[in-house]
């Protein structure tokens, strides 16, 4: 069993200066590192093959695990008769990624999700609309990230309304009963960024349909890969979004399967937030060398909430930049970034390609 | 008389169309087809765009006059008594010239030809296709338009492999284990020919006297075409009896040749190559050789060396390159004698620049050829002679 120094998770979640949360990432992730050393085969061969002091080495300095490798291999740190579930990537092409967990880190990352969506939607439940069907998250048992996500936030809203039918279309009645019903008051909106644009946005615009919500808040995510063909910014996507809605704001997130719970928010001003128990370092694509803020390069999220498997420092295939710590406009602490999208997928051309 | 009769014509894309002469059993004289294929190089060599591609400067430069006369002339099969065969051939999804060989070599012994290529193909395949097809318009390529036909078509769709399996009577698979099982499954009395998954390594041995530059040059012309994922390209470098001095040096000027060097390595291939090495040391156990000397050693990475990275390594088990998947990692490995390289059935080019002569390791593997010649195609190739399959 890990254990966490005592109430490490009542830490404010924008709250806690630089120097102190730092310090305290360095203590909590060299022990993570320890326990999935002592508990995780792969991850201790990985820790052997160049040896090097991890015990005592700073969290920026932690073997961070390629994000593939859980598509890969199975990298676990607990014994299967503890397993209480395995996550799924929402991945479309080739492997998914399986993340095993236990009882305890299942609700330690609810627990934090909880604390991190309360200090933007406050505690207060609101009716809520959910851009997708309701058979999403029946059919995948709530093992992929989508239906994770659609799980993991009705808990915040009351009055639960799926916008979608089955057959992911705009059911239009049960969005304007929606709208009769609650558009006067606090309501909380929440999909998957190219369902909300392509089946919600678009479909509403087709139809020549606007809304007028006094209070609404929209919170997306899942990348933003498939709508860069169609050349979709952040910016066109807000002014859609009060155009077609009325008063929204509107919070893009990022998170990945692999660190459920730990999602970065969008703020005011734009920029994607750490929350205490994480943090965002950029890495050079060449050397993975730590990169300066302000300059672009592989982006490593690191979080203290895995501990059934070695997810506790992970190298993603997404290019970002981080622009600074404790000084975004918005007000709150931690580090702050952008993520741009991610690295193209080299093209297998070898003799050894299979035929497809 | 074959008209395939069965097949779906919304799910098979001709690029070259079999012609009423291509089901004609009169053969065309051997004559004709040598002028006609040493022509279709000279027609390449005369493209602009053929100097983008040194894979297709390669296959055109082979494919010449005085190289095939050479060629045919060293070979042992007789290719000018036999009957008229039928080959179908089953090129790699994209890649690269190699089914070229395969099929000029066939037309070559006379034989009618499909290939079928992948809708994955890159662009080197498509463009070798497209300028065939414009040659066989042309009067000299006209002798091959009764023995060449290409297809393109989904490989789910199985019943056109069955079908053109049943039309042929020698089956040519290049693509890998996982593609010949699928493919044997289909029609599985068609006699066959397969090319499976291969790795490749070199050996080098270096001293104060070295010609550092030409020796990494010809490195280089093994390692960066295809971004590093043809069967024949070296996956790792064993170092016989050099010293580290020298094995820097190389390394450096490695670095600069890259810097002139042609290549389609990426942004892409560096992020690959870092988690090529995790995923062989969390498979495999691998023990990287710590190179920081005094300095606090971080986790485990590769060395940059430009668009390519290199880790060297204590131990190299067949296994570990047999899941190397290229992208321009070069695992290296000190040894004092070739006999510690490491053979199985599946290491096919050992590409070697050694002081003194040179002597093969025990063990299996396929062949051994100066370095620089790694990806040079030969006749027998993965130890198949193919113009003697093509012509019996």
């Amino acid at each position: 069993m890990f254990s966490y120094p005592p109430e490490l998770f009542d830490l404010p979640v924008y709250g806690l200066p630089s120097t102190q949360k730092q310090a305290m990432l360095n203590r909590v992730m060299s022990q993570l590192s320890q326990h999935h050393y002592q508990h995780c085969e792969a991850y201790r061969r990985l820790l052997d093959s160049r040896p090097f002091d991890f015990a005592s080495a700073a969290h920026t300095e932690q073997f961070p695990v390629a994000a593939r490798l859980f598509k890969d291999l199975a990298l676990t740190s607990i014994q299967s008769n503890d397993v209480f579930r395995q996550m799924r990537s929402s991945g479309t092409s080739g492997q998914a990624s399986k993340i095993t967990l236990d009882g305890e880190s299942a609700k330690r990352q609810s627990q934090v999700l909880v604390k991190i969506l309360q200090s933007w939607l406050g505690k207060q439940r609101r009716p809520m609309l959910l851009i997708d069907a309701p058979s999403t998250v029946k059919k995948a048992g709530a093992m992929t990230a989508r239906a994770a996500g659609l799980q993991g936030l009705s808990f915040f809203g009351r009055h639960h309304c799926y916008a979608l039918n089955e057959n992911m279309e705009l059911d239009i009645e049960k969005v304007r009963d929606f709208f009769s019903k609650y558009g006067k008051q606090p309501v909380l909106i929440f999909g998957f960024t190219f369902i909300v644009w392509q089946t919600f946005i678009q479909a509403l615009a087709q139809l020549n349909i606007n809304f007028d919500f006094a209070d609404a808040i929209l919170i997306h995510g899942g990348g933003w890969k498939k709508m860069q063909d169609q050349a979709v910014t952040d910016e066109i996507f807000k002014a859609s979004i009060y155009k077609t809605l009325g008063n929204v704001s509107v919070h893009d997130y990022y998170g990945m399967v692999e660190q459920t719970g730990t999602i970065y928010m969008q703020c005011e001003k734009g920029f994607l937030h750490t929350p205490v128990w994480s943090d965002v370092l950029i890495r050079s694509p060449q050397d993975l060398s730590l990169l300066e803020h302000g300059e672009a390069g592989l982006i490593q999220v690191n979080s203290v909430l895995p501990t059934s498997y070695p997810g506790h420092c992970i190298l993603t295939e997404d290019l970002g930049t981080v622009f600074g710590e404790d000084d975004c406009e918005c007000g709150r602490l931690g580090k702050y970034f952008k993520v741009h999208g991610r690295v193209p997928k080299a093209q297998v051309k070898g003799c050894s390609d299979t035929f497809r | 008389m074959i008209h395939f009769v069965n097949l779906n014509q919304a799910q098979v894309d001709w690029h070259i169309q079999p012609s009423n002469r291509f089901f004609e059993e009169a053969p065309v004289s051997h004559e004709d087809i040598f002028d006609s294929v040493s022509g279709f190089s000279a027609y390449l060599f005369k493209q602009v765009e053929s100097k983008q591609y040194p894979e297709i400067v390669s296959l055109a430069f082979w494919f010449r006059h005085a190289h095939l006369k050479q060629v045919l002339g060293e070979s042992k099969s007789d290719i000018s008594q036999k009957n008229v065969n039928r080959v179908f051939h089953i090129a790699p999804a994209n890649v690269d010239t190699v089914f070229m060989y395969s099929l000029l070599l066939s037309v070559l012994c006379g034989n009618k030809n499909i290939v079928r290529i992948s809708q994955r193909s890159g662009d080197v395949t498509k463009f070798l296709v497209a300028h065939l097809s414009q040659y066989m318009r042309s009067p000299k390529g006209a002798a091959l338009v009764s023995l060449i036909s290409v297809i393109e078509y989904d490989a789910q769709h199985q019943h056109v492999t069955e079908q053109l399996s049943h039309w042929c009577g020698l089956r040519v698979v290049w693509g890998g284990d996982s593609a010949i099982a699928s493919v044997s499954k289909i029609a599985p009395k068609t006699p066959q020919i397969c090319f499976p998954d291969r790795y490749s390594v070199a050996v080098l041995q270096l001293d104060n006297e070295s010609n550092v530059a030409s020796i990494a040059n010809a490195f280089l012309a093994d390692l960066l075409p295809f971004t590093q994922q043809a069967c024949s390209s070296p996956k790792a470098l064993y170092w016989l009896n050099t010293s580290n001095i020298n094995q820097e040096k190389f390394w450096q000027q490695i670095e600069l040749s890259l810097a002139s060097a042609t290549h389609q390595f990426g942004i892409s291939h560096k992020v690959e190559q870092h988690l090529l090495l995790q995923r062989l040391i969390s498979s495999f156990g691998i023990a990287l050789v710590d190179g920081s000397g005094n300095k606090l050693a971080t986790f485990a990475r590769p060395m940059n060396i430009g668009p390519i990275a290199r880790c060297k390594v204590k131990t190299l088990t067949p296994n570990v390159l047999a899941n190397h998947s290229g992208y321009g990692l070069v695992i290296e490995k000190e040894i004092e004698s070739v006999d510690e390289i490491d053979c199985s059935s599946k290491l096919q080019t050992i590409s070697y620049r050694t002081l003194n002569e040179w002597h093969s390791p025990r063990g299996e593997f396929k062949r051994a050829v100066p370095m620089g010649k790694a990806l040079e195609f030969a006749p027998v190739w993965d130890g198949v002679d193919l113009l003697q399959s093509f012509s019996q």
